[in-house]
């Protein structure tokens, strides 16, 4: 079953050269839903006490983390892959979108799902072809300068992601794990310990947040994102935003983990705090610069990020939030930025200060994306609300108030500045017509009601039992 | 062969050195070509003192074949269907990138000797010189503004990384090696080729500076 995760989106990227291209954009859609599908049955599985499944001779295996990441990816890729149905109509662009999504898929999945540190190098530096390609589609100059700023730079961090991988084949050989692959294997490498050589492994880890976060895009190593995701077509933004972000954070939680387990828990908790922090505070500030709407929520993007590895650098509770808040962030940011695609096109204009309002040409669009906004933004009762909450009541009751406080402060700002961005863009008064009223209007309500239902399950309806198993990763990922 | 590894570890370093220092950007390209063929050789020499020699011989293979052949030649391909025209252009000037670079050897030996200097080193000085030739590839990035030498620089990096580990263990496994020797090949095709679109598919005949474009 393990095998399937990895094989569907495979077989999607190489129907989809062949098929039709409108059941192409179909079946991409379906076969992201039947990952979101596998993945999720597995997680629960794992969760709940089962061995973690294994296959291709070990290289890949499904721990707790790794599915928890695949579950987000997935749901995220479904999301963009739904809106991806209703957003080519050109034969071309539709056929190269389904085909490099599908594969970018498998890429993400691969990595998340990767035990060898090794393996999970290269597949993540297949993500980043994938996702070049993707973000240059558009094929015009802004388009590919965004590309090749996206590929060089995550090129870069990349390379010193590989120094990382070989310090810690160094280290795991120098440990007893021999010096083949079992010294780049997660699993035997964080079950030895603190047999581990903290030395190099401190500069591993430190290699590793650099170059995994340049792929994230913490600050200050975010500087491709809002070209990025500006430049590319809505549902690739939807799926570089929700899903291929959560994957080299993850990479990184993998090299904390390991730092942890040979006892440098301290360092790994000042690093992702210091950095979480730096990132939620710089991106506030620059998101309130900026006009084009999908810049904002590219650094809204940088903020989220910057939460998560904050609440992963602290106790077990707010590793739990900082895990939720990865699903909800991706899921609801696909969303957003999938929707966002049909706003523009209905508004004529990503300019959130100037052109027409939204809610005049189509309302029903306009309350759909008001509604995912404010989702996003931490509203209850959707699961960003939840998430939000677990991770600033998990900072207080631990005592860290004045992280606690500066994180409530840069909330509280950046929602300022979206939703007053979010109503000028819905109700802005224009003198000129709405260009093309009613657009997408199915689409809108057909993508994002079932979302917003499932992100209010998330919100209210999450089984405690669920809750308790995430707590156990959660104490297997603290510092 | 074991007398000549210190020499060729200065050569690797040197050659960043000329990478910097160089204005043309054929030549930046030609000195990555031999960089890679002295890495081959390094790995060769570091076969003869490994449990798995046919590994490493298989690494000095990929390494001379895609980065010391295909990948310069793809990069040379690149540079005259960009019909360059204007020699490398300097973000950072001649002199202060070289500054630069002294202090980063430096302090790239220091790092390696104080992390791994109480450990037998396997291959004595790999580690440092492949530290060095980490941070002056990222120099060359910094320093330059045109999208092949930036490209340039990744690989030198990219070949620091390789060096670097033949330093710490003899190479990484052979899945890892072969992967990213692949990697570097597709990505540095699709850099070639966004590089020619940008500059070409627009009537702009070279790819002259953009704003806010280079790494941060």
């Amino acid at each position: 079953m393990m095998l399937a995760l990895i094989v569907v989106p495979l077989a999607v990227a190489l129907l989809s050269l062949v098929l039709p291209w409108r059941l192409a954009l179909w079946l991409n859609a379906l076969g992201a839903l039947a990952t979101l599908g596998l993945a999720g049955v597995l997680a629960a599985g794992v969760l709940a006490g089962d061995p973690p499944p294994t296959t291709l001779r070990g290289y890949l295996r499904g721990d707790d983390l790794g599915l928890s990441l695949a579950v987000v990816v997935s749901a995220a890729a479904a999301v963009a892959a739904c809106i991806g149905i209703a957003s080519f109509s050109a034969e071309r662009d539709a056929r190269r979108y389904t085909v490099l999504a599908a594969a970018l898929l498998w890429a993400l999945l691969s990595t998340t799902l990767a035990d060898h540190l090794g393996v999970m190098w290269i597949t993540m530096e297949l993500s980043a072809v994938f996702g070049a390609f993707l973000v240059g589609s558009r094929g015009d100059k802004p388009a590919l300068e965004a590309a090749f700023k996206y590929m060089i730079l995550g090129s870069v961090g990349l390379v010193i992601g590989l120094l990382a991988t070989a310090l810690v084949h160094r280290v795991g050989g120098s440990a007893g794990l021999g010096a083949g692959d079992g010294a780049l294997s997660f699993l035997r490498l964080r079950a030895a310990g603190h047999a581990l050589t903290p030395g190099p492994l401190r500069i591993a880890f430190a290699l590793a947040v650099a170059g995994y976060g340049l792929k994230v895009g913490l600050f200050p190593l975010h500087v491709w994102k809002p070209d990025a995701y500006a430049a590319a077509p809505a549902p690739v933004t939807a799926l570089l935003a929700g899903a291929a972000v959560a994957v080299p954070l993850g990479a990184i939680l993998r090299f904390g983990a390991l730092a942890s387990a040979a006892g440098e828990g301290a360092l790994v908790s000042h690093a992702f705090v210091t950095i979480g922090l730096g990132s939620l505070l710089a991106a506030t500030l620059l998101a309130a610069r900026e006009r084009d709407f999908r810049r904002i929520l590219a650094f809204t993007s940088v903020e989220h990020m910057g939460l998560i590895l904050l609440a992963c650098g602290l106790e077990p509770d707010a590793v739990r939030g900082g895990l939720l808040h990865l699903l909800t962030n991706g899921t609801l940011k696909a969303l957003a930025f999938g929707l966002l695609g049909f706003v523009v096109s209905a508004r004529g204009s990503a300019d959130s200060r100037s052109g027409p309002g939204l809610f005049a040409g189509s309302p029903a669009l306009a309350a759909v994306f008001l509604v995912t906004m404010a989702a996003a933004l931490g509203f209850p009762p959707f699961g960003m609300f939840a998430s939000e909450l677990t991770v600033l009541r998990a900072l207080f009751a631990a005592d860290h108030v004045v992280v606690g406080l500066l994180v409530t402060l840069v909330l509280a700002v950046i929602f300022g500045v979206v939703i007053a961005a979010t109503l000028r863009v819905v109700f802005a008064r224009a003198d000129e017509p709405v260009p093309r009223p009613g657009g997408h209007r199915t689409a809108a309500l057909a993508i994002g009601v079932p979302v917003l239902l499932a992100m209010v399950w998330v919100g209210v309806g999450l089984p405690t039992e669920l809750w308790s198993q995430l707590g156990d990763v959660a104490r297997g990922l603290s510092p | 062969m074991q007398r000549a590894l210190p020499h060729a570890l200065m050569l690797l370093v040197a050659i960043c050195l000329y990478v910097l220092s160089s204005r043309q950007i054929r030549r930046a390209i030609l000195a990555f070509a031999v960089q890679s063929f002295v890495l081959a050789f390094v790995s060769l020499v570091a076969a003869t003192r490994s449990e798995h020699p046919y590994e490493l011989w298989i690494l000095a293979g990929l390494t001379i074949v895609i980065k010391g052949v295909v990948v310069p030649l793809a990069l040379l391909r690149a540079v005259s269907r960009l019909k360059i025209r204007h020699e490398i252009e300097f973000i950072l000037n001649i002199p202060s990138s070289l500054l630069m670079a002294a202090v980063a050897t430096l302090g790239a030996f220091q790092v390696a000797q104080r992390v791994f200097g109480q450990e037998v080193a396997t291959l004595r000085g790999a580690l440092g010189a492949g530290m060095a030739t980490i941070l002056l590839g990222l120099v060359v990035m910094l320093g330059r503004r045109k999208v092949i030498t930036q490209i340039v620089g990744l690989l030198i990096m990219e070949n620091g990384v390789i060096l670097a580990a033949l330093g710490l263990t003899m190479g990484m496994p052979l899945i890892v090696e072969i992967g990213v020797a692949l990697d570097v090949l597709v990505a540095v095709q699709i850099l070639a080729l966004f590089a020619y679109r940008i500059s070409s598919d627009l009537g702009v005949g070279d790819d002259a500076p953009r704003e806010g474009e280079g790494p941060p």
